[in-house]
């Protein structure tokens, strides 16, 4: 999976999950800019990133996966 | 479904809740002990699919009893009171509780059952998933204790009267999973969200056919086709000896199982037809005179033997049984009868009779378990008046007529510290996360949380909460500034606690303070968030006047002597 396709496919999913359209989504946004990302959606982003790439989130990366450039991080880290 | 990821799930639902926005929202409410909010949109989807509009709300946290007399305008309940969260509660292990620690925790949940369903009698249809011990990893001894408590608890809420309570087993769930791929203890720890996304999918499958009995949408009707179906072989080919259901033979005696199926099933009301292209006199024979038939003519209530298509056959059965197609389980072996019905007809629920033969009766109940709701046998009903009985002399038990009284059976006690700078860590990270009952939704660092404690005039009360099932710890913040007058800077709650009047009793305290202290009155401030809109009213509540409101902020005050004290007799504060 190319830089490309993995931020594409990690908008997608915040945008289902945060229920905000993709295009008001970019690589500044976070849970200061997403009003709709409170404790149980970020449960829901968790398990459907980590089915999405079929990876297992660390338990001590779960609560650091708050903005999306952290979230590319991290998810990168584990694909790759 | 199954195959479909939590994604796809998020995905179709955006499309479906748009096609089913016109149906009459059916309204279900969840109450639980662990976080299950994964539940909304899995069974959304499943509901979707079957055309019901479900709307899924969830109660607070861990917070069962106090929800349960607020459900009010719900169609169904789901109470998920787990063993799992239950039993972390105490400090000691399950296995290591002798005989009357675990009689005395079988003894308060069931009071709890009884005290929740009292609260839920007006619900139309309640559900309660079973207590399940699968979470506690002690099955390597003989006899465990927390089975022993799954057992107990279980039968007493099976034994319970109430004519709208539903019990559903989540160890048949959990069995069809497999207990690994139910559980999640990662997210458990971090947000006791127990189950997996397939545990949920599963459940909801189990859930489906009650809803689908509750609004309406249960099939009424199943209808067979014959050759390959009901027996093996072709009638008009192999003749009447040609065909077999026999039990005695390796492959009749599935064909045998399932026409012993259709029998239960007709017995239990559901309608039995046939839909078949053949001779109609051959199929009549067999149906009278062949001797490996279980299923007979009596069981049948409507026939289609004939060589028209199935299509008008169906519609045709659906018309002289009053019923609409959307009543229908279709079974047939051919992909060509399937795929005509599906396309035709995509009401019809069709099951296609599986290419390895083995799964048939397997593949059969399935679908039965799903699409029909049974109401179970007549001995079923007998039962049902002896429960009556029963339920006379507990409603004179456990019985509270109010939340007051339910408050206070539960020796609520709270512990109020002012400036506890052992606590900072804690206490900021209150600010930072509660957003349901936060007046003023205002986030602060430890640094922030140290420095307002070394301000001379300002104090932090911090309260910690704890009643007879256990301790919930420091969940409650209040900042005032006390100079000349009082100013409420912050008061939060963790929604762990509400519906328990704590913050009630905390403003007693605050204001008891400030008369302490000398001040004439006390200001304090609502500011309206994206989530706080349910204690809007908290102040107007507490007696306080809204002396100024602009845009989402409301300014109150309140003369200190005029406050009048809420002195709540079931809660004991140390301070």
């Amino acid at each position: 999976m190319n830089m490309n396709e993995l931020d594409n496919k990690i908008l997608e999913v915040m945008s289902l999950v945060f229920e905000v359209p993709v295009s008001e989504l970019n690589e500044e946004s976070s849970q200061d800019t997403i009003e709709s990302w409170d404790s149980v959606k970020h449960l829901n982003l968790i398990v459907a990133l980590e089915e999405e790439f079929g990876i297992e989130i660390p338990i001590d990366e779960v609560g650091n996966m708050i903005s999306f450039k952290l979230i590319r991080l991290i998810v990168g880290d584990l694909i790759a | 479904m199954y195959t479909l990821k939590y994604f796809d799930i998020l995905k179709q639902n955006a499309a479906l809740r748009e096609t089913n926005k016109d149906i009459k929202p059916y309204r279900i409410k969840v109450l639980s002990n662990i976080t299950c909010n994964q539940l909304k949109e899995v069974l959304s989807f499943v509901l979707y699919t079957e055309h019901v509009n479900p709307v899924i709300t969830f109660g607070n946290y861990d917070n069962i009893i106090q929800e349960s007399f607020q459900s009010a305008g719900e169609d169904m309940v789901v109470v998920q009171y787990d063993l799992v969260n239950i039993l972390d509660k105490y400090a000691t292990f399950v296995e290591s509780f002798d005989e009357q620690e675990l009689n005395a925790v079988q003894e308060t949940i069931q009071s709890e059952v009884d005290l929740i369903l009292t609260n839920l009698a007006g619900v139309p249809s309640l559900v309660w998933n079973t207590f399940s011990s699968k979470g506690v990893h002690s099955n390597a001894l003989l006899s465990p204790k927390c089975k022993k408590l799954e057992a107990s608890l279980n039968e007493y809420l099976q034994s319970r009267p109430n004519t709208n309570l539903n019990v559903l087993d989540i160890n048949d769930v959990i069995a069809e999973v497999g207990v690994k791929a139910a559980y999640d203890f990662k997210m458990y720890f971090l947000s006791k969200t127990l189950y997996t996304i397939d545990f949920w999918k599963a459940y909801s499958m189990s859930l489906l056919p009650l809803v689908l009995r509750n609004s309406g949408k249960a099939r009424k009707a199943i209808i067979f086709d014959c050759d390959n179906t009901l027996w093996k072989g072709i009638l008009g080919e192999d003749g009447e000896a040609g065909i077999d259901m026999s039990p005695q033979t390796k492959i009749g005696k599935i064909f045998n199982k399932v026409q012993q199926i259709a029998v239960w099933l007709s017995r239990q009301g559901i309608l039995v037809g046939l839909c078949s292209k053949n001779n109609p006199a051959d199929v009549d024979r067999v149906l009278e005179n062949h001797d490996e038939m279980v299923l007979r003519k009596d069981d049948i209530v409507s026939l289609r033997i004939n060589w028209e298509d199935k299509a008008s056959n169906l519609c045709s059965i659906a018309a002289e049984l009053n019923i609409g197609l959307d009543s229908l389980v279709f079974v047939d072996d051919s992909s060509f009868e399937i795929n005509l019905i599906r396309e035709q007809l995509p009401m019809v629920h069709c099951l296609q009779v599986p290419e390895a033969i083995h799964d048939y009766p397997g593949a059969l109940l399935k679908t039965i378990s799903r699409y029909f709701y049974l109401t179970g046998s007549s001995a079923d009903l007998e039962k049902k008046d002896q429960y009556k009985v029963q339920a006379l002399r507990n409603e004179l038990k456990n019985k509270f007529s109010s939340i007051d009284d339910y408050l206070a059976s539960i020796e609520l006690e709270i512990t109020v510290v002012m400036n506890d700078s052992a606590n900072i860590g804690r206490i900021a990270e209150l600010t930072q996360k509660t957003n349901q009952f936060n007046l003023t939704t205002k986030r602060y660092t430890e640094a922030q949380v140290e420095a307002f404690m070394k301000t001379e005039g300002t104090t932090v009360f911090s309260v910690s909460v704890r009643d007879k099932f256990g301790d919930s710890g420091l969940t409650a913040v209040c900042v005032v500034e006390f100079d000349g007058v009082a100013i409420v800077d912050t008061f939060l709650m963790s929604c762990r606690v509400m519906g328990r009047n704590i913050e009630k009793a905390l403003m007693d305290v605050v204001m008891r303070e400030a008369a302490h202290r000398g001040c004439a009155k006390v200001i304090a401030k609502y500011v309206r968030s994206q989530k706080n809109e349910s204690i809007h009213e908290f102040y107007d509540d507490m007696g306080f006047k809204c002396i100024q409101s602009e845009n989402d902020v409301k300014v109150y005050e309140i003369a200190t002597r005029t406050y009048v004290y809420n002195n709540l007799r079931y809660i004991n504060i140390n301070n």
